[in-house]
């Protein structure tokens, strides 16, 4: 999909350097993607490095900030241990302050996420899983991953159904 | 009270088990509720029918992504690749997740999951292939894929079977809480309310108690601090913790110079504080309580500036807040104590005062017949001689004049003996009529004076002889109707007799009535008074002693009667006895005592033993005048040495005496082997005293004749010596009864038994000193002299005798060999006597 995209994100990247640059001069905090974009986030955000849009690969969200926990998950056997960006963090880097996060899986499940989630010791977005990658049949490449274990509020049915994997896309709404 | 608490206690105890017990079940079960209630909100958010639901949709997205690559429509494998994975990834959350632990346990779902996998697992490496095999071999894939196809269906709608049926028995488990938590509810809600209605009620008793306990309080500080007496309260170890205004002023020390300071240190005074702090000891390790709550108690306190005062104290113990505490009541009875000791001096001294007057009396009565003696002897005498008309009649007036002196004399010995409690009274077999005729026949002269009729009957049958004292009843019919006869002019006295039988006698009434000028009703009670001498008229008109009817009613009273009187002014009197007398079963002894008696027929030798020469001169010249002859002594050792030298019929023995008194002559003239040493010994004295009479005869004499003499009494004496015969000693046994239930009934029982226990002490003293021996002759004959006058007081006749003995032995000179054998003799006969005393219980004894 994005392969099939690729050339208009393209466009739309260099559109908002020569137009959005001026006004905003925050689009040259998010470089470009040099691997496979695996996040694309639009909707209500302030920085942007594509068309209306932040296009992300694992490294530039490794590069936003890394997090490690350990947690079990219902969907899982065993401890796991989730490398991720605190979905704050993502957030902050993005411009983002509030409302609500619309997210896709390849499967296009979808789940809203209140971006008052989205706290210090809350969420990440997951890229390892016991210091592997993910593939798309471990639930990868990214997972909402909360950390079930070390608050017990995160152990409701609610926030299992916000933790979504494969996932590839979120739109922030107002 | 205990019982009201306990019980109160337990209420509360129950109500606090009650709601602990609501609490936790509410707790328990509310938690339980909020987990279901949770539970069953993540239940709707459909997760898990999501997810079923989801295979199917993504094993058709795969197949879909075949098919199109078949159709041609697309050569991207790239899609199959990921729907592909999408389905891997969505079976292996179904095989690994904890949330389908529970739903892979079931064989149908297991089998499904399984044939599933299987299929999976076989394409996975021409998945992971290269595109041109993947391309070639999609086909077969794909016959597989829907080979699987009803499997996953299946799956699917096991899962959501599953689940659904979870769901059920969850909404079951959560009506049945649900239910459980409503009873529950229900249950608290009524113990809350039963709660609330008894804390309501429990609050309001509370209240009514607390101002019931405030007022009481507030009572209680007014009564503490008004309370005259001071109140001082101390904890367990002695220290003061409350201190009233009235403990203030009895000490002198302000409340708070006290507070808080040991007890014993601030208000014990120093001598009593070691007996405190033992007593406070003694309390604190045993609970041993000697002082507190044993009421009122008098002991010493002391005040802040070191004065010790005499305290009347209680002491209370009662529980406080912080442990026992004691309450202390204190009065100062300085005041008191000095009163009582004043009214102790008082009394003492007035006793003192009534003892001197009795004792003066006493000796002015002794004091006033020796010389009225020696008058009306002599008068006596004088009337003997040859006299004039004039002078006869001169003799006669003195004599009167001396009777009536006498008679006032006798009064006031008759006083005296009475307030003693030493009236004799001698009940004989008595005739009443010729009692009241010689009353009559006495008053008859005095009543013709006055011109007065006088005459006396019987008021119905006269009465046989009766028991009672003649002398006595006679003394005060004479006053009864010398006084009527006095205060009556011209009128008639009347006597009469009347008797109402009374069992074995009768209740007699004897009345004397005058038509004379009477008393004032209002006056009569005074009359029987002493020195009660009526209204003036009758004192001017009796001019006596005011004695005469204080007598008549002790007299009356020692007959065992009562005497009264009714009168009105001018009205005349009537003045009554009444006495309860017994029948006599004797005849009257005839034979007045009035009349003269015959001259005794035989002349008699006779030694007048009398320091007072009067009385010794009347004595002698009234027995010379009858014939006798008489040998004069002047004092008692003179009379001792002449009847010694010669034989007499009979000695008549003064008392008070120089040199040798009366007594001590006889005991000499008794004890010593002599011509007298059994004569007949009489003792003429004006010692009327009661004691004294035995006295004598304890001394060996054999009669008292009183003074004043006169020849009546005198003759009486020596006839009776010619037909009596000499009464003995009674020597019934070691001791004689009837004298030593005399000397009990005379001076009491308590002071018998202390003279008693004297004598005996004196007796054992005696007897050790002389079986020890070492005493001279002297002091042994001293002792026994001493013992031996006892000895005759208890009427130990032998020992008496057997000390004599030694007595005069010892003076004489004795031998050892002959005291030796005298003190043989006395040593068993105490004992014995001793024995004899001491068995004495006062019991009646026939005598």
């Amino acid at each position: 999909m994005f392969t099939t995209h690729g050339p208009i994100a393209r466009g739309v990247v260099v559109a908002a350097l020569t137009v959005a640059a001026p006004l905003s001069g925050m689009a040259d905090d998010l470089p470009q993607p040099t691997g496979d974009v695996v996040l694309r986030v639009t909707g209500d955000i302030a920085v942007t490095n594509a068309e209306g849009a932040a296009v992300l690969d694992t490294q530039m969200l490794a590069d936003i900030g890394e997090t490690t926990f350990s947690t079990t998950t219902i969907w899982t056997e065993g401890e796991q241990s989730f490398t991720g960006v605190e979905l704050e963090d993502l957030l902050d880097a993005l411009g983002v302050d509030g409302g609500m996060l619309e997210a896709r899986a390849l499967n296009d499940y979808m789940v809203e996420i209140p971006v008052s989630d989205a706290v210090e010791g809350g969420p990440i977005i997951a890229y390892l899983r016991n210091g592997e990658p993910m593939s798309i049949r471990d639930k990868g490449p990214l997972w909402i991953v909360y950390p079930y274990d070390l608050n017990t509020d995160y152990a409701s049915e609610l926030i299992y159904s916000r933790s979504i994997w494969q996932l590839d896309r979120i739109e922030v709404v107002r | 009270m205990p019982f009201t608490r306990r019980h109160r206690y337990l209420r509360t105890l129950a109500i606090a088990a009650l709601a602990i017990a609501g609490v936790v079940v509410s707790v328990a079960l509310g938690g339980e509720v909020l987990r279901k209630l949770r539970l069953l909100e993540t239940a709707a958010s459909d997760n898990i029918q999501w997810t079923l639901s989801q295979v199917e949709v993504e094993y058709l997205d795969l197949a879909i992504a075949i098919e199109q690559f078949q159709l041609g429509r697309t050569d991207d494998l790239d899609t199959v690749r990921r729907e592909f994975d999408i389905f891997y990834s969505r079976i292996r959350t179904l095989s690994e997740g904890d949330l389908y632990a529970g739903l892979r346990e079931q064989p149908a779902f297991a089998r499904q999951l399984s044939v599933i996998r299987d299929f999976l697992d076989t394409s996975v490496p021409l998945i992971d292939g290269a595109d041109d095999a993947l391309a070639r071999e999609l086909p077969v894939l794909f016959e597989d894929m829907l080979d699987t196809r009803t499997t996953v269906r299946e799956l699917a709608a096991t899962g959501l079977g599953y689940f659904a049926q979870q769901a059920d028995l969850r909404r079951e488990e959560i009506a049945d809480t649900l239910f459980y938590l409503a009873i529950l509810t229900i249950v608290v809600l009524t113990g809350l309310f039963a709660a609330s209605v008894v804390l309501f009620r429990l609050n309001r008793s509370n209240e009514a108690r607390a101002r019931t306990i405030e007022a009481a309080s507030r009572r209680m500080e007014t009564i503490v601090n008004t309370s005259l007496d001071a109140i001082v309260v101390s904890n367990r170890t002695g220290r003061i913790i409350a201190f009233n205004d009235a403990a203030e002023i009895i000490f002198g020390y302000k409340r708070e110079q006290v507070i808080g300071q040991l007890m014993s240190e601030i208000i014990v005074p120093p001598h009593l504080r070691n007996a405190h702090e033992a007593g406070m000891e003694r309390f604190r390790t045993t609970g041993e309580k000697r002082v507190i709550g044993q009421g009122r108690i008098k002991l010493e306190a002391m005040r802040s500036d070191g004065s010790v005062f005499p305290a009347e104290m209680a002491i209370e113990s009662a529980e406080g807040s912080d442990g026992e505490i004691f309450v202390g009541y204190l009065r100062d009875i300085s005041h008191r104590v000095k009163a009582e000791t004043d009214l102790v001096e008082a009394r003492d001294k007035a006793v003192a005062g009534e003892k001197a007057k009795s004792e003066f009396l006493a000796v002015m009565s002794h004091e006033m017949r020796t010389p009225l003696n020696g008058l009306l002897g002599t008068l006596a005498l004088l009337k003997g001689t040859k006299l004039s008309a004039k002078q006869a009649q001169y003799v006669d007036n003195l004599e009167v004049s001396g009777g009536l002196l006498l008679t006032h004399i006798n009064d006031v010995l008759d006083v005296t003996k009475y307030e003693a409690g030493k009236l004799d009274v001698d009940f004989v077999p008595t005739d009443l009529s010729a009692l009241v005729r010689s009353v009559v026949d006495n008053q008859r002269d005095l009543a013709s004076a006055s011109e007065n009729t006088i005459e006396w009957s019987w008021v119905g049958k006269p009465l046989p002889p009766v028991m009672t004292d003649p002398q006595r009843l006679r003394q005060v019919l004479i006053n009864l109707v010398g006084n009527a006869v006095k205060f009556t002019r011209g009128g008639r006295i009347r006597i009469e007799i009347g008797a109402v039988p009374q069992g074995g006698g009768a209740d007699v009434t004897i009345t004397v009535s005058d038509t004379g000028i009477g008393i004032a009703p209002e006056d009569i009670d005074r009359l029987f008074e002493d020195f009660e001498t009526g209204d003036r008229s009758y004192g001017r008109a009796r001019n006596g002693t005011g004695l005469g009817l204080g007598i008549a009613r002790r007299l009356t009273r020692a007959l065992g009667g009562t005497i009264g009187a009714e009168s009105e002014l001018g009205e005349g009197s009537t003045f009554w006895i009444d006495l309860p007398l017994d029948y006599a079963s004797d005849p009257v002894e005839t034979g007045t005592k009035t009349k003269l008696p015959a001259r005794p027929a035989q002349a008699q030798s006779i030694l007048v033993i009398e320091d007072n020469e009067i009385n010794r001169t009347v004595l002698r010249e009234m027995l010379i005048a009858d014939g006798h002859r008489v040998v004069e002594a002047e004092d008692g050792l003179q009379g001792v040495h002449l009847a010694q030298s010669a034989a007499f019929d009979l000695i008549l023995m003064d008392i008070s005496m120089p040199v040798l008194d009366g007594v001590a002559a006889t005991e000499l003239i008794r004890s010593t082997p002599g011509p007298c040493q059994t004569a007949r010994i009489v003792a003429v004295t004006a010692h009327v005293m009661p004691g004294e009479v035995s006295r004598f005869t304890e001394a060996g004499m054999n009669g008292v004749l009183s003074k004043p003499i006169d020849r009546a009494r005198l003759r009486q004496l020596l006839v009776a010596q010619e037909t009596t015969t000499e009464p003995a000693l009674s020597e019934t046994g070691l001791v004689d009864p009837g004298r030593l239930a005399e000397f009990r009934s005379e001076i009491g029982d308590d002071l018998f038994a202390k003279l008693r226990q004297t004598f005996v002490d004196d007796g054992d003293a005696l007897v050790a000193m002389l079986s020890a021996g070492g005493e001279g002759p002297t002091q042994v004959a001293d002792r026994c002299h001493k013992m031996a006058g006892a000895a005759a007081i208890f009427g130990a006749g032998p020992l008496r005798e057997a000390l004599k003995t030694t007595e005069s032995a010892c003076r004489e000179g004795v031998s050892e060999g002959r005291l030796a054998d005298l003190i043989a003799t006395l040593v068993p006969l105490w004992a014995d006597t001793r024995k004899a005393v001491l068995s004495d219980t006062g019991a009646p004894v026939a005598l």
